[in-house]
């Protein structure tokens, strides 16, 4: 629990709500951050003097670190964008507009559990006539598998997947290795949206098959909000196309972006100090190690899970999944007004429909959506202990 | 001392190059290049030129002089 000593002074509050963003950040993260503001840095890639060439190292070693981290043999192919919805946006419109040089309408597939981060960019490509677009949901009865249930969105025309590692509604996840090497067979890419992954569990791009993986920095990798990135996989099959221009540092007097990664899609400055965030929330995440705060906040979860399912009138939204957010509602209850009363005795948590329209209508979460409550790398039993005291006060109070 | 220079694509990829002349004991420094000075290179010693460049072909890293 955190004292907090801004506003309410002195009051116990506990932050569970780790799917928008992760809190608290590690001191090194911190100290990280401040030594890239305050110091001898100019804008990397730029400038040939010392301040810059500080800058371009740091971003190098940032690239280097995040491609370790994702199992990938060149850093090159991690592109820094300023959020996840960036480099969505990027990975897809610029896949979706290559793919169309030679096909003038492929067949894009994707899920129910995709956040508007991904499911926008497709709307948009759809109404302009530009793709065919395949939603697949899995079985509302639990009798077919979800390799099954995409498998059969896949025809000839099929050119793209695009895939979230774990919803950020409810912990969702779809096998991705075994969707990612059938992918691979059937000359389909696939696109991953690991907004929720990255950083809370180890992922090796080169096991689950992807193409292209798109993450934010703030979230799981513990860095400070303003940075993102795309990992290109080593054996990428395709280059998307330059969907944001400007400068890059390298042959100004070109009318087009450099052909090469990462600056053909890095137009702009960079956001240096959420770069060296992601870089220490890294480094961090090795040294504590990841599958320990994996561990723990399944560990968590299942402790939400029992305590919140054992509130009367309580319904979770498929408690079975072990990680990620937990979803719920109290029946007969608005979940804002659920949320907000959390609020007041200290518990941060998210409630509504969470930017994934579809997974809430799939879940049948009613029209005012739910309550999103989402630990993090630093929850303890004390921090669910308390919030479930507080959801049990809440639920059991008059309306 | 003569030097010889050794041009990238970004600088990314001079940083790249950098750091495997480095593992190979070959001192560099990073420059700005071309005639717009949008683009990177590394100035070592012309004596390395030979060992250099045989390191960065075997890394892949693509270069021109």
């Amino acid at each position: 629990m955190c004292l907090s000593h801004t506003r309410e002074a002195k009051t116990i509050f506990v932050y569970l709500d780790n799917a928008a963003t992760s809190f608290p950040k590690p001191d090194y993260v911190l100290r990280s951050v401040r030594e890239v503001l305050g110091g001898a840095y100019g804008n990397p890639g730029r400038s040939g003097h010392l301040f810059s060439r500080n800058s371009a190292g740091l971003v190098f070693e940032a690239r280097e670190k995040l491609a370790a981290f994702f199992d990938l043999k060149n850093c090159e192919n991690i592109v820094f964008t300023h959020n996840a919805t960036y480099a969505l946006n990027m990975a897809i419109l610029g896949t979706v507009a290559e793919i169309r040089k030679t096909d003038s309408k492929p067949v894009v597939v994707t899920s129910v559990f995709e956040h508007n981060s991904v499911l926008r960019p497709l709307y948009a490509l759809e109404d302009e006539g530009k793709i065919t677009l395949r939603i697949f949901s899995p079985d509302p009865n639990g009798a077919e598998d979800d390799f099954h249930r995409l498998s059969a969105q896949i025809c000839p025309r099929t050119k793209l997947c695009v895939l979230t590692a774990a919803s950020n509604a409810n912990g969702h996840t779809f096998p991705l290795e075994r969707i990612g090497k059938a992918l691979r067979q059937k000359g389909v890419l696939l696109i991953v949206d690991a907004s929720q992954k990255a950083g809370t569990e180890e992922i090796s791009l080169p096991s689950i098959g992807a193409d292209m993986l798109c993450a934010p920095g703030h979230k799981g990798l513990l860095g400070v909000m303003g940075g993102g990135l795309i990992a290109f996989s080593d054996t990428c099959r395709i280059l998307p196309e330059v969907i944001l221009s400007g400068g890059a540092g390298v042959d100004s007097l070109n009318r087009k972006m450099p052909l090469v990664l990462p600056e053909r899609l890095e137009a702009g400055t960079l956001a240096l100090p959420a770069i060296a965030g992601m870089k220490a929330g890294t480094e961090y995440l090795t040294t504590a190690g990841i599958r320990e705060i994996a561990e723990r906040e399944k560990e968590m979860k299942a402790l939400l899970t029992d305590g919140i399912g054992n509130i009367r009138g309580a319904v979770i939204y498929e408690p079975h999944l072990a990680k990620g957010s937990l979803l719920f509602n109290i029946l007969g209850r608005d979940p804002n007004e659920l949320a907000a009363s959390l609020d007041r005795d200290g518990v941060m948590v998210r409630a509504g429909f969470h930017c994934a329209p579809l997974a809430h209508a799939f879940l049948k979460t009613g029209n005012q959506g739910a309550v999103r409550v989402s630990p993090g790398a630093f929850t303890t039993r004390n921090h669910v202990r308390f919030a479930i005291d507080k959801i049990h006060k809440a639920a059991c109070s008059p309306v | 001392m003569e030097t010889f220079f050794i041009k990238f694509a970004t600088v990314t990829y001079a940083q790249k190059a950098q750091k495997a002349l480095d593992r190979a004991g070959i001192l560099s420094r990073m420059a700005k290049t071309g005639k717009d000075g949008c683009g990177y290179g590394l100035n070592i010693t012309a004596s390395s030129r030979t060992e250099a460049l045989r390191i960065l072909k075997k890394a892949g890293i693509q270069y021109s002089i």
